[in-house]
Formats: structure tokens, C-alpha cells, sequence
């Protein structure tokens, strides 16, 4: 086995344990500027990993090996084929089959879904989401890799529910809230009853967010978690395919849109963006968005497939 | 420098490693010399990490050997020796078709099976640190209070498990695929 391999099975490892701190980090970007073969090898080893992890799964996505290679040759069924291409559905889709306690789920761009897990809780996935789902341990885990997901909890004060999202934990057991992974920390919105969120490392104590409030939780020690009074409502409106402004920036709601939709908004001028805009609008119509923030400025709306310009008035 | 978003690691998983054992032999069949093909494999994964995003590849497996064939195609050409006869012979192989032949998505769950298999001839504790994991998905954290042993000895022992996957799939894959008539040809004459 080669140098490389041993050194990127181990980077591949520690990748996976958690978020590496800045002296490792600048380590394993050292290793990786040295010679640009190191990142396709950590890759693999990434996918190895994984592998190791969910290989019973893949393989049993792919046909069972056939004795008679020689006549299977001869006869090559398109039948054959189909099987071959619906196994080209995804490791997440794999794992939605596989009954065993590990599940993973993940959205598109615009995509959301509700799933009911064996527990009997519910997760909403927002769009362009990837979860973890592991039941049947001591407690309920879910990983938000990336996204967010909005949660009702089944009772069960055997087994906690704990919501991990990079470096950030929330605990509840009987509740309704969401969690969106973003960087540099998570946040966390409680709609009914209370959970409890922390962070790994120094200054993690844990802070108590009840139903109506919404916190950010950073994975730096330099932030504090602070819980807010929310209009859960308008923040959670996603689940009702609808996004709700309330004296928030065009700007925001640019970002906003953009998660749920592959044809981009763009803004002409970065200053229409300062602007603050109140109303509903439909998550999948972002033309009716930026319509509105166009008017509001003066300004136009230009379109093509691609996209969408908000220009200033001139 | 950025590492590969999750979605690549997810696809090279499920649509490139598991083909890894069939792309080997292919490449062997050609280039006759396995310091070559560790070479071209490992330039093939590199070129996989600089994609912004695998979405649009329809076939895991068809794109890894293209992949493979354009990388030795171009050391051939790099090679002053001009080894002309070969260059048109492995031009000649039939890669366009990207619809794998059923005993070669076959080969791929044996190659799979193999590899995984040799998960059970590590030692106790490595192997019960990978189940863990792997039934369980413990943390590295959990993993090690539930064994009773340090985090590192977690970390070691899911390295080691590791490191022997990823050794047994760049190991010969044997039987695990065949290749088209039309390759077995262009290998016969290219070594003249």
C-alpha cells in the first residue's frame, strides 16, 4: 500500500470524527497542496470509508453474482440492464430501503420531503438537505450533514432525540423543532415544547430554547448562543411550499430564494440589495419575488433560463 | 484547498470504487504493467476530485473508464517511443457503449463482496470497532466509551479497516470482470 494511501485513509478518518481544529486543518491543507494527487486519494479513502460504512447496502443494490458468466455473456438481456440502472439510484435511496437503524436522506434543490421514522416522529426536509437517521441505539440520532429539517418528536424519555448538526448538539425528547446546518454554526427553531442545544469543545454549556424562540448556536467559542423570541411561523413557512418577509432584506430574500430554486436571482446593484421587503411569497415563484423587490426599487426585471436580474432604475 | 463536497464522496462510493477492481484489470489487460495502472487509477480519482459536480455522469463505471482510457491514452502519447500500433489498436476499443454487460454489473457485487468479506479477517477489536460503527453508526466518541478504550485506539483501529479496504480494492481483481472481445484483441496485437 502506498504512502499516499496510508496517509489519506488516515486524513479520511479524522475527517469523519468531526470538525478538525485550525492546526490540523492547516495540516491536512499543507498535505493536500503538496501534490495534487493527494486529493484524489483522500477522495477515495473518503469513498472507502463510506463504503465500509454502507457496503452491505450497495452491494446488495447491485445484481447477485451469477455462476454461468460465460452464457450470461451471450445473452445479454436489456432486462439486465434495467436492473443495472436502477441501481444508479443513489447511496440515499439505498439506505431509505435498507430496514436496518442507519437511514440516509437527502433533497434536490427545490426539493422537500416529509418522512415518517420508525419512532414515529416525523422530519421535514427542507431543500437541498442531506440527514442521517440512526434509531435503535440507547438514543435517537439524527445528523443534519447538511441543510435543515424541522422535527416533531414522538415521546419517548428512554430514548432522547439528539439532533447533531457539525459541532452542534440539540436535545429534546417529546417536541417540535428545526435545526439548518449553516456556516460557522446552526439554527435552531423550537414550535412546540423546549429542547436543549450545545456545542462541543470549550464554553459548550448547554442553553434551554423553548417553543417560539430561535437560536444560533456557533461552532466558534467566541460566539454565545443566544435565544430570541421568533415568528417560528414566518421561519417554518417553508414547510407550506411559502416563504414570508417581515422588514428582512432583498438581499436575504435573494439568499433566500436561491436555496430552493436552480434558476438563480442575481441583483444588478449590490445596493438594491439594502432594501427591506414584507410579504408572502410561493417558495417554487421567484419571478413574483423579484418582481416585487423590482417595483419596490423602480427598477426592472430582466430573465433568461438561467436566471434572474433585478436592475436598478436608470 | 477544498475537500469534495459529501454528494462526490456518496457517488464515488456507490458508482466508482465498486468498479475500481474491473477497471484495474481492463487497464492491466492493456498496459501490461501494474506500476501503470496504479499511476492511471490514481490520476482517474484526481480528475474525479476536480469535478465541481458528478450530476451530470449518467454511468459511474462507463465514466470511470473513459476516464482511464483518455489518461492512458495520453501518457502513450507523452511516451517519445511512439508505440503507434498500440495508440490506434486502444483507440479501436469499444468504450462509447456505456450500457455495462450484465456480467460486468455482476462483477462488480463479487469485486464488492470480496473486499467487504475481508473485514472479517482483522483482529476483534478492529473489526468490533468497525461494527460499531457500521451497525450502530457510534461516533468515534461513543464507540470508544462503549469499548472501554481510548478515542486514538477507535481511531487506529477504523484506519487500519480502512487502509485494508482500500489495499483489497486496488488488489487484482481476478476474475471479477471480463472484458469485450474487442479489447481482447487490441491487447493481443498491442503487444508486438
Amino acid at each position: 500500500m502506498s504512502e499516499i494511501d496510508a496517509k489519506a485513509a488516515a486524513w479520511a478518518v479524522a475527517l469523519d470524527a468531526g470538525e478538525l481544529n485550525a492546526a490540523r486543518r492547516a495540516e491536512l491543507d499543507a498535505w493536500m497542496a503538496e501534490d495534487r494527487r493527494h486529493r484524489g486519494a483522500l477522495l477515495r479513502a473518503q469513498a472507502g470509508l463510506r463504503l465500509m460504512d454502507h457496503g452491505q447496502v450497495v452491494s446488495k443494490m447491485l445484481p447477485p453474482p451469477r455462476r454461468d458468466v460465460g452464457k450470461a455473456a451471450q445473452v445479454r438481456s436489456r432486462w439486465a440492464w434495467g436492473v443495472g440502472l436502477s441501481t444508479a439510484a443513489g447511496l440515499a435511496a439505498a439506505a431509505v430501503l435498507w430496514s436496518a437503524p442507519v437511514s440516509d436522506f437527502k433533497t434536490q434543490v427545490g426539493e422537500q420531503r416529509r418522512v415518517a421514522l420508525q419512532d414515529g416522529s416525523v422530519a421535514m426536509i427542507n431543500t437541498d438537505s442531506r440527514l442521517r437517521v440512526r434509531l435503535g441505539g440507547p438514543e435517537r440520532r439524527i445528523t443534519v450533514r447538511q441543510g435543515e429539517a424541522w422535527f416533531q418528536v414522538a415521546k419517548d424519555h428512554v430514548h432522547p432525540f439528539i439532533v447533531d448538526a457539525g459541532p452542534v448538539h440539540v436535545r429534546a425528547t417529546g417536541t417540535a423543532f428545526s435545526v439548518r446546518r449553516l456556516t460557522g454554526g446552526a439554527e435552531v427553531v423550537v414550535t412546540e415544547g423546549r429542547v436543549v442545544a450545545w456545542r462541543d469543545g470549550q464554553g459548550g454549556a448547554p442553553v434551554a430554547i423553548s417553543a417560539g424562540q430561535s437560536a444560533f448556536v456557533a461552532d466558534s467559542v467566541v460566539q454565545v448562543v443566544r435565544a430570541k423570541t421568533a415568528r417560528t411561523e414566518d421561519v417554518l413557512a417553508w414547510r407550506r411550499g411559502e416563504i414570508v418577509f417581515d422588514g428582512d432584506t432583498v438581499a436575504s430574500g435573494v439568499a433566500e430564494f436561491n436555496r430552493y430554486n436552480e434558476r438563480k436571482i442575481e441583483l444588478a446593484d449590490p445596493e438594491i440589495g439594502q432594501r427591506t421587503i414584507v410579504g408572502y411569497f410561493l417558495i417554487d415563484q421567484p419571478e413574483q419575488f423579484a418582481l416585487a423587490a423590482s417595483r419596490m426599487t423602480g427598477g426592472a426585471v430582466r430573465q433568461d433560463g438561467q436566471r434572474i436580474v433585478i436592475e436598478n432604475s436608470q | 484547498m477544498q475537500l469534495s463536497p459529501d454528494a462526490t464522496v456518496d457517488w464515488v462510493a456507490l458508482h466508482i470504487l465498486p468498479h475500481e477492481g474491473f477497471v484495474r484489470a481492463w487497464l492491466m489487460r492493456v498496459t501490461r504493467r501494474s506500476s501503470e495502472v496504479d499511476d492511471i487509477v490514481q490520476e482517474a480519482y484526481c480528475q474525479i476530485a476536480e469535478l465541481d459536480t458528478v450530476s451530470h455522469i449518467r454511468s459511474g463505471k462507463a465514466y470511470f473508464l473513459t476516464t482511464a482510457r483518455s489518461i492512458m491514452l495520453q501518457r502513450l502519447r507523452r511516451e517519445r517511443v511512439v508505440r503507434i500500433e498500440t495508440m490506434t489498436d486502444v483507440d479501436a476499443l469499444r468504450l462509447t457503449d456505456d450500457e455495462p454487460s450484465p456480467e460486468q454489473v455482476t462483477g462488480a457485487r463479487r469485486e464488492l463482496e470480496r473486499v467487504l468479506g475481508l473485514i472479517a479477517t482483522l483482529p476483534p477489536i478492529c473489526r468490533q470497532v468497525i461494527e460499531l460503527r457500521r451497525i450502530h453508526g457510534f461516533s468515534q466518541k461513543e464507540t470508544a466509551r462503549r469499548l472501554g478504550v481510548t478515542e486514538s485506539v477507535v481511531e487506529n483501529n477504523t484506519i487500519r479497516g480502512l487502509r485494508t479496504i482500500l489495499k483489497a480494492l486496488a488488489e487484482d481483481a481476478g476474475e471479477a470482470s471480463t472484458v469485450e472481445a474487442s479489447s481482447r484483441r487490441a491487447r493481443e496485437s498491442a503487444h508486438v
